[in-house]
């Protein structure tokens, strides 16, 4: 019998597979891993705000840009989590 | 005075920065922040993150995982990718050292979340040293700023800042302005 790790894994998945459960394990933790997410993004977002405003230079707007971007990947992942896993 | 930057912005001389305690005819002198060259662990950290999904993708197709999850788990990955490159970035551009004519401030951010600002007046300041820190210190030209300052003020320190020996000169130079004016 062939107990390599991966078929290991496979008979490991593949019970959770035959119950059901794996569908909605993946879905769950994919959700809670996107919330997580999300909160650290408006967090960070947010403190960026109040370090901007504490020390104003005339670059700060493309770290707005990254900030953004953090957001916009988040709710993604999360509407992705929710629709289509 | 013209601006002048340097190394990423690392060593900005009179930079067009203004801060929420400044003082009206307080001027920014200097601003500093780490050296770029101290940025390259995170940075090679997140290239061989960046790659990671790429040399495992083959891998991945022996899970018995539809393709949805399967993209679902590398946009994640990504994602955290981009969020660990974005809060170390954040770090290095906030942790600012400011010289302005009248004061000293030490910005700390350790993350997003954790922030300290020390400040000292010139006037209290008494001595400024600078440390290099071996051979990589001394073949990019950077190093560590020690400002003392009288009594119970607290000292400030600037690690890893470019152009060390010019910083101590810059501020050797407001001390002694200022005990002029006094």
């Amino acid at each position: 019998m062939n107990s390599s790790p991966i078929s290991l894994l496979t008979v490991f998945v593949n019970f959770f597979l035959e119950t059901n459960l794996i569908v909605l394990a993946f879905k769950t933790v994919g959700i809670i891993t996107t919330v997580l997410f999300n909160i650290w993004s408006v967090v960070s977002f947010q403190e960026l705000r109040k370090l901007n405003y504490n020390y104003r230079d005339e670059q700060n707007s493309l770290l707005f840009v990254g900030a953004y971007l953090q957001l916009l990947i988040g709710g993604i992942l999360f509407l992705y989590a929710i629709f289509l896993l | 005075m013209a601006a002048a930057h340097h190394l990423f912005h690392s060593y900005c001389e009179n930079p067009p920065l203004r801060f929420s305690t400044q003082d009206v005819d307080e001027d920014v002198v200097l601003t500093l922040r780490a050296h770029p060259i101290t940025l390259v662990p995170w940075f090679f950290i997140t290239c061989v993150a960046i790659i990671i999904p790429i040399v495992a993708g083959p891998y991945v197709n022996y899970l018995p995982l539809n393709a949805n999850q399967q993209l679902f788990i590398i946009l994640v990955w990504y994602a955290f990718v981009i969020l660990y490159a974005f809060s170390n970035l954040l770090s290095w551009y906030f942790n600012l050292g400011i010289i302005t004519t009248r004061k000293v401030i030490d910005v700390d951010v350790i993350n997003v979340l954790n922030s300290q600002t020390t400040q000292t007046l010139i006037s209290r300041v008494e001595q400024v040293d600078n440390k290099t820190l071996g051979f990589l210190s001394s073949l990019f030209n950077y190093g560590n700023i020690y400002v003392q300052t009288a009594g119970e003020e607290p000292n400030i320190e600037f690690l890893d800042v470019p152009h060390p020996a010019r910083i101590v000169q810059i501020i050797n130079t407001l001390m002694e302005k200022n005990r002029r004016h006094e």
